[in-house]
């Protein structure tokens, strides 16, 4: 199944994405706890490029073009922006206990995302921004190159 | 119905029980973090977060605890967390929160724990 589908870039609009994602994933090979755990990396990565491909856009009029493929034992969800390019796979990760410590709350998204999918892969070129991630379900898989 | 409530209740003993419900995400996470900050100038710092019918947390909810947490025991209180919903537990596991946060089952063990 392919489904695509463009949002503005406003947090109004997650829960929208985050109804997209479950409806691709129904009668595919992934469990209950691991459809929640895709719907909120999905969730992750487009707030995240609210926050900060279009930081600069306050009335939340640019586009996010989302793209969702799924069949039985893949799942794979492309993000465009046209924004400033964040580049998630190449952010420290944070120490989630010093985090706690201190109170912080920056990189806990990315922290998911990475944590949660098999792939991540990040592209920006000629004013194009692109998150790729791919997670396969349990037992399928691929062992092809990827970066996490 | 809104995405994300927030119902207050006074438990005694400087203690307030925030209960949440619908989704805690990067929309609607302001919510919870200005009830609580309106907690904290009150000079309220123990709060127990009743979760059962919160239906999802993204990592912008889950900062909110971290921040709340904190706070609260700089100042002598403490943020428990009562009932998750399975899902809502499986992002404080994956963030490794679990091993931060006293997780109650109960009102009475909320109560019990400060």
């Amino acid at each position: 199944m392919r489904r695509e589908l463009s949002i503005r870039s406003s947090t109004e609009f997650l829960s929208q994405v985050r109804k997209a994602v479950t409806r691709c994933l129904d009668d595919l090979a992934f469990t209950g706890p691991e459809v929640n755990r895709l719907v909120l990396a999905v969730d992750e990565a487009v707030a995240n490029v609210i926050e900060h491909a279009y930081a600069h856009d306050l009335e939340g009029e640019s586009m996010i073009e989302i793209a969702i493929e799924a069949d039985g034992g893949k799942f794979c969800v492309q993000v465009l922006d046209r924004g400033d390019a964040f580049d998630l796979t190449k952010v420290e990760l944070p120490d989630i206990k010093e985090h706690v410590k201190h109170g912080k709350r920056s990189g806990l998204g990315i922290f998911l995302i990475r944590r949660i999918m098999d792939e991540v892969h990040y592209e920006s070129a000629g004013g194009v921004n692109v998150l790729r991630m791919v997670k396969y379900a349990e037992g399928a898989r691929s062992k092809g190159a990827g970066d996490a | 119905m809104p995405e994300f409530a927030i119902r207050e209740e006074p438990m005694g003993n400087g203690i307030v029980l925030m209960q949440v419900s619908g989704f805690l995400d990067a929309h609607t996470f302001e919510e919870l973090e200005d009830a609580v900050a309106r907690k904290f100038s009150e000079g309220t710092y123990k709060l127990v977060v009743d979760m059962t019918k919160l239906d999802y947390i993204s990592s912008a909810g889950a900062g909110v605890f971290i921040w709340a947490h904190s706070e609260s025991q700089e100042n002598g209180g403490d943020v428990i967390v009562l009932s998750p919903t399975k899902g809502v537990m499986q992002v404080f596991e994956l963030l490794g929160l679990t091993q931060v946060f006293r997780v109650a089952r109960t009102r009475e063990e909320a109560l019990a724990a400060f």
